[in-house]
């Protein structure tokens, strides 16, 4: 409940500047993103004791995260823009339910932008290399 | 205007009506228990059985058409079945008369990560079929798969077609290729040498939160915008209860086994085996065309998780004087929680059984 208040007030500021739409969908997701989050914390604990394979690897992941990341960000931003053009007057006149709204309108522009072929195969390339990373992080150094 | 002074600008009456709403529910939280009555009659190492009925009603032979095994998914807990006395669909199926079974999954210990579906099915769902078929006197008893637990339902009813009087599976998926599925567009890429390591399961917590990310501003935000509007209303009764009993079940999320969950996204997600008709579990062929039994099949037309057109599938694969659908205007929960449903659903059920 009080996650949902935050998210509000994040959204009475974003109304504000674009900028500040970032922060908006930062606050929302980081829950999603936690665990994908924590597993970069993992890495980067563990890899100053590892050899030269995974420091490589550690470094692929967390460039196409932040790309992965990026891409989301800009799809944020853009849906953001388009939701104020297009409700300009429930903004004004009521702005809960514009929130409303939004979350409503971002859930619909959100499939559409998970569904699409790169996206899905960008997210499972970095599942699938955090899931060899953490098998070579479990191996003995040597092999490295 | 700062940041920090624009958050306290909009601070005070926001922060009332969502602290407001939030001292209600904290107030509402509290340990789930069953709505309904129940005794364990089998504790076993991979499952519990339950029974909801009187003591003295277990072991005393019964019409099959009134005995009903619920085999629900390894996903969350089957406590939604029975979430409070409200919302419980184990009690509108006894209210209609019926003796019903529940078989719960225990949490996978690790050395299950390594037990296939296959093995799984022979050391419950058939180990459960076998204890109420000699407690009632029964030759065949009926199936209720719920969600996953209707994957598994089929695929044992395809494997023991004698067994099986009446199969229902709901919300469940047969055709995972279907154009909605985003599940199944998630699944297709992922890589199981990689993701899996030997003796681990796979984190509950990681599957609740690709759950939550299929619609991530409706269940993070949206729903509790929607219930702090509904707690101020004067008519909003027991909505605080049945929410935290909801919020409960949603955070409670036991690990997959890991060579289940594998099978699962392999065989079922990524190559839809058992709707292309090619799928072998441990060596064994598992075809719908072997089902004997009459199915009712129960889908949700608003289900986000299973599209309805995946449930609908299985009429192609089964003929026609053996196959009934039945579809409910609600979503993928509200099949097991929504008054809407609880409304029909169970009698249908009932109805289906003793045709």
């Amino acid at each position: 409940m009080r996650f949902a208040s935050v998210a509000y007030q994040y959204f009475l500021i974003a109304l504000q500047t674009d900028e500040d739409c970032i922060d908006q969908a930062r606050s929302v997701f980081s829950q999603q993103f936690e665990w994908i989050l924590s597993q970069v914390s993992d890495i980067e604990a563990h890899v100053p004791e590892r050899g030269q394979a995974v420091v490589q690897k550690s470094h692929e992941i967390q460039i196409r995260i932040c790309d992965f990341a990026e891409q989301f960000e800009r799809f944020y931003l853009s849906t953001f823009k388009t939701f104020k053009q297009q409700q300009t007057m429930l903004i004004e006149n009521d702005p809960m339910q514009a929130f409303s709204q939004w979350t409503q309108m971002f859930d619909n522009e959100y499939l559409f932008f998970i569904r699409q072929e790169h996206v899905c195969k960008n997210y499972a390339w970095i599942m699938n290399a955090l899931g060899e990373l953490s098998a070579m992080l479990s191996l003995p150094s040597s092999l490295d | 205007m700062s940041k920090p002074d624009l958050l306290r600008a909009f601070n005070n009456p926001i922060e009332q009506y969502f602290e407001q709403a939030a001292t209600m529910l904290a107030a509402s939280q509290k340990e789930w228990q069953p709505a309904t009555a129940r005794q364990i009659v089998l504790d076993c190492a991979l499952f519990r059985l339950y029974c909801y009925s009187s003591a003295h009603k277990h072991s005393m032979p019964v019409s099959g058409d009134d005995v009903v095994l619920i085999v629900y998914a390894m996903v969350n807990t089957a406590s939604i079945l029975d979430l409070c006395p409200q919302s419980s669909m184990i009690e509108r199926l006894q209210q209609q008369g019926l003796s019903v079974y529940l078989m719960e999954w225990k949490a996978p210990q690790l050395e299950q990560s390594c037990f296939g579906i296959k093995v799984y099915l022979e050391q419950s769902v058939d180990v459960c079929v076998q204890h109420i078929q000699s407690a009632h006197q029964l030759e065949q008893v009926n199936l209720l798969g719920v969600c996953q637990g209707g994957v598994f339902a089929l695929c044992y009813t395809a494997l023991f077609p004698s067994k099986v009087r009446k199969l229902v599976p709901m919300v469940t998926p047969v055709n995972f290729h279907t154009e909605q599925d985003t599940l199944s567009l998630w699944a297709r890429y992922l890589d199981f040498e990689k993701l899996l390591h030997q003796g681990e399961n796979i984190s509950g917590a990681l599957l609740a939160q690709m759950f939550l990310a299929l619609k991530p501003m409706t269940l993070s935000v949206q729903k509790y915008l929607d219930v702090a509007d509904n707690l101020n209303k004067p008519e909003a009764g027991p909505l605080s209860e049945k929410f935290m009993a909801m919020e409960r079940w949603i955070q409670t999320t036991p690990d997959q086994p890991a060579q289940v969950f594998r099978e699962f996204v392999t065989l079922f997600y990524q190559q839809n085996a058992l709707y292309q008709g090619s799928l072998l579990l441990s060596g064994k062929a598992v075809t719908l065309q072997s089902i004997q039994s009459p199915i009712f099949n129960i889908y949700a037309q608003q289900d986000h998780l299973v599209p309805p057109e995946s449930s609908m599938a299985l009429a192609h694969a089964i003929p026609e004087n053996q196959y009934q659908d039945y579809a409910v205007n609600t979503g993928h929960i509200g099949m097991f929680v929504s008054q809407k449903s609880l409304a029909c659903v169970p009698d249908a059920i009932a109805c289906f059984l003793r045709q």
